[in-house]
């Protein structure tokens, strides 16, 4: 639909909202804090508040590991899970293609017609025009973008580099933890020196 | 381990949450995966479950992968339309992919068949050259897929790195216990050996005796 707000009152609402002081709530307030948050990927963890983190730390210090490389494998594992649950949010949270980007921009055309006839202003042709030109844009956006495979397969990219660190911390927290060492690394009998 | 003990671990020890339409498809992964080890640690039921996340992830990508190419084969089929006309493309795509999964469309949907068969007939084309085809005009989407189940191989190497080095300190344990057994058997024969020999010493002399 075509906007009906006027010049002068939008700049007035523009300028009433530069007034705003923000939400006074708590609640509002921690709403508003997660407003530039995507994934959270890149704040650091307090892991005392990660539900996971103890249950997983109880379980590898009864496993026999130190308490120290218990704390280091539990917080990779921690990570680890973070970042492949905003993955999996992310996967299942990509909207479908909106059917009507698949709708001929003549039909369209004729339909704003057919609406015009009863209103008090009648639409003119530029206007139809442009309302078009907006829908065909965002036709071959989506076009572009493809199904949800394709879209997912952009989005996915981004958790690359996250998930790297994150499984190469938990196989580097095992491996050094004492007792274990990557195979090959030293062996089991003592060298004497030369 | 007995299978109740298994049982019990997993319960415990659920990191990996889906939605019950991949939680079912991710438990036969894990499940098979756990039933390979002996006597799984806590450590280790931890890594199977991730190893198997990431096996999940890699089917679900493929899957993905191969819907792309065939919404391309189907777009590539109806190009000349001057609009997207979404269901007629998934109509198409719907047929394609039902020739590839080997189903028997010329029987069972004998019209459909024919209308896609004329539209491959006008344009020359065979499956083999429409995929090829649809590869080439979705190769970035392709490529993006291939760099994310290639992250997920790497992730898969890591996990299992760890749960070798696992393996590793429990073999090692095991072979100690081996080591102190067997070392503690030498030194019992030893000793029992020990006892014998002037007896044996006495006999030998009497039998070198001139």
């Amino acid at each position: 639909m075509l906007s009906t707000t006027s010049p002068e009152q939008l700049l007035a609402n523009r300028n009433n909202a530069k007034l705003s002081t923000g939400p006074k709530s708590k609640k509002g307030k921690q709403t508003v804090a997660k407003n530039a948050t995507s994934h959270g990927l890149n704040q650091a963890t307090c892991y005392a508040d990660e539900p996971l983190y103890s249950p997983l730390l109880t379980l590898i210090h009864q496993d026999g590991f130190s308490e120290d490389d218990s704390e280091a494998i539990a917080q990779a594992l921690t990570d680890y899970r973070k970042v492949m649950d905003a993955y999996y949010e992310t996967y299942m949270a990509i909207p479908p293609v909106d059917s009507s980007y698949s709708f001929n921009p003549l039909i369209i055309a004729e339909a704003i017609y057919g609406m015009a006839e009863g209103a008090r202003d009648s639409v003119t042709s530029l206007e139809i025009k442009q309302v078009i030109n907006i829908i065909n844009s965002s036709r071959k956006q989506a076009q572009k973008q493809g199904l949800m495979p394709m879209r997912n397969a952009t989005d996915m990219r981004r958790f690359m580099r996250y998930q790297q660190k994150a499984a190469a911390s938990i196989s580097k927290a095992i491996c050094h933890s004492d007792n274990i060492k990557p195979p090959g690394s030293r062996s089991s009998l003592p060298t004497s020196k030369k | 381990m007995t299978n109740n003990k298994k049982l019990k671990k997993l319960t415990t020890l659920r990191t990996v949450k889906l939605q019950p339409q991949h939680q079912q498809q991710f438990d036969i992964v894990f499940e098979s995966l756990l039933s390979e080890m002996d006597t799984p640690s806590a450590l280790s039921v931890v890594l199977i479950e991730q190893i198997a996340e990431c096996l999940f992830w890699i089917k679900q990508h493929n899957n993905d992968k191969e819907e792309i190419i065939c919404y391309a084969m189907g777009e590539e089929l109806v190009k000349t339309l001057h609009f997207l006309d979404e269901d007629y493309v998934e109509a198409i795509t719907h047929t394609i992919k039902q020739i590839l999964q080997g189903h028997d469309v010329k029987a069972t949907e004998p019209e459909r068949y024919a209308r896609f068969e004329e539209i491959m007939n006008k344009r020359d084309m065979t499956l083999s050259t429409l995929r090829a085809k649809a590869m080439l005009a979705r190769m970035d989407k392709i490529d993006d897929l291939d760099a994310i189940i290639t992250r997920h191989i790497q992730n898969l190497r890591h996990l299992q790195k760890g749960l070798d080095a696992v393996d590793i300190k429990k073999r090692m344990l095991k072979r100690l216990d081996l080591e102190i057994q067997q070392l503690t058997e030498e030194a019992k024969q030893q000793r029992e050996h020990s006892l014998e020999p002037p007896l044996e010493k006495k006999a030998d002399a009497i039998d070198h005796q001139p």
